[in-house]
């Protein structure tokens, strides 16, 4: 067994070097503890930052975008109305337009017919006005006995069923 | 009972400089704390990475978070630059003591180990002292409130390291003391009541086993981390004071 310092001894060397021990860990931990957390902390938060940011614009984009699909569907849906409502108009004018061709057909045809009927009736008025002066003739050669010239009588047959 | 023989540290050799420095126990274990504290930080920062990929990253970054809340709650924001240092003397005090759990001489239990970090924290603090008040209102501070009161105010200043270096080592110290105490106790306790039994067997200190253990429990461990921890946070508040102005 060596010598023993006494247990309550100051020895000015011994505090000095107690001092530099101190001062060294001190480096030590600063060098080898500290910095390396603190570099992997500074990065860490870089990340996080970074990763903020990029929410944020995203969400701001998100948000841009929502407002402008937005916008696009109001206009869509104005568009849409407008549409229908053109197109409710044109077939409004549409029909009336065939319905008044339809009625103005269907008039020219009722015209058209009321005047074949006219002409019918003339032309049978016609008929029977002949038929009724042939007849005449031949009754009044009948009833004279002879032959009356045809052409002469018609004219005075035919004044006559005038006057009728 | 008249083989103990508490001493301070042992003196391995002595470098003839002057009057002869010895080295002894507490610069050869004061270097074995300081070199495992070395290779416990390269151990958790290797690797370290921005996602944790080890839970020695977790210690390591805890360690960190802690002795900067500490430094910050007492010292300030701008203290936080210090954080290392007080991570230093955490560090070195609670290990220090600890070594004697592993049966070696706690550098601690030396009043030069505790002396040399009090004179540092003293010469920290006087130098905020001055470097906040100016040289001369460091002075005048000393005939505050009256003039009278000079001599108890250079008292009180002396007494701030002699009682923080007297705190942590008489700590150390008693436990060390009365470990060796109770140790030596309980042997010869062992031989009174067990000497009966023949041959090999009534020599064996029985009683050493076990109770010395709860008492290591308190003073190895408790004590240790105890003391560390207040003269940490003695530390942080002197400087923290000291570099307020109007202190």
């Amino acid at each position: 067994m060596g010598d023993s310092l006494e247990l309550i001894s100051l020895e000015v060397w011994h505090v000095v070097a107690s001092i530099l021990n101190l001062l060294i860990l001190t480096l030590i931990l600063k060098k080898f503890l500290f910095k390396p957390v603190h570099n992997m902390l500074d990065k860490r938060k870089e990340q996080v930052d970074s990763l903020y940011r990029d929410a944020e614009q995203s969400r701001q984009k998100a948000e841009e975008d929502r407002a402008l699909y937005g916008e696009k569907l109001a206009g869509a849906v104005e568009e849409a109305e407008t549409i229908v409502r053109s197109a409710a108009q044109r077939a409004d004018r549409q029909s009336g337009e065939i319905l008044a061709d339809a009625k103005r057909r269907a008039a020219e045809t009722v015209k058209q017919a009321e005047e074949d009927i006219e002409q019918a009736k003339k032309k049978a008025m016609d008929e029977l006005k002949n038929e009724v002066a042939g007849i005449s003739v031949q009754i009044a050669e009948n009833v004279v006995g002879r032959e009356l010239n045809g052409d002469d009588h018609k004219e005075l047959i035919d004044s006559f069923i005038d006057r009728l | 009972m008249d083989n103990i023989n508490i001493t301070g540290a042992k003196i391995y050799f002595t470098i003839p400089v002057g009057d002869g420095i010895p080295v002894t126990e507490t610069q050869v274990n004061s270097w074995i704390v300081i070199l495992a504290i070395f290779i416990l930080c390269l151990v958790l920062t290797r690797g370290i990475a921005v996602r944790p990929a080890s839970k020695r990253q977790l210690v390591a970054e805890w360690i960190v978070e802690q002795v900067e809340n500490l430094v910050r709650q007492n010292m300030g924001e701008e203290f936080l630059s210090w954080s290392p240092f007080i991570c230093a003397i955490l560090g070195l005090s609670a290990f220090s003591s600890l070594t004697a759990l592993l049966g070696m001489y706690p550098p601690t239990a030396d009043l030069n180990t505790i002396a040399g970090w009090s004179v540092l924290v003293f010469s920290l603090i006087t130098f905020y002292k001055i470097k906040t008040n100016g040289f001369l209102g460091y002075l005048k501070g000393y005939t505050e409130p009256i003039k009278i009161f000079t001599p108890f105010n250079i008292l009180s200043e002396l007494g701030t390291p002699i009682s923080m270096t007297f705190r942590h080592f008489g700590n150390v110290v008693s436990g060390v003391v009365i470990s060796t105490l109770v140790y030596a106790g309980l042997a010869s306790l062992s031989t009174l009541l067990l000497g009966w039994l023949p041959g090999l067997l009534g020599k064996i200190p029985f009683l050493q086993v076990g109770i010395p253990a709860v008492l290591s429990i308190y003073f190895d461990l408790f004590s240790s981390c105890m003391q560390a921890f207040i003269f940490a946070m003695l530390t942080m508040l002197y400087i923290g004071s000291a570099a307020k102005a109007d202190n």
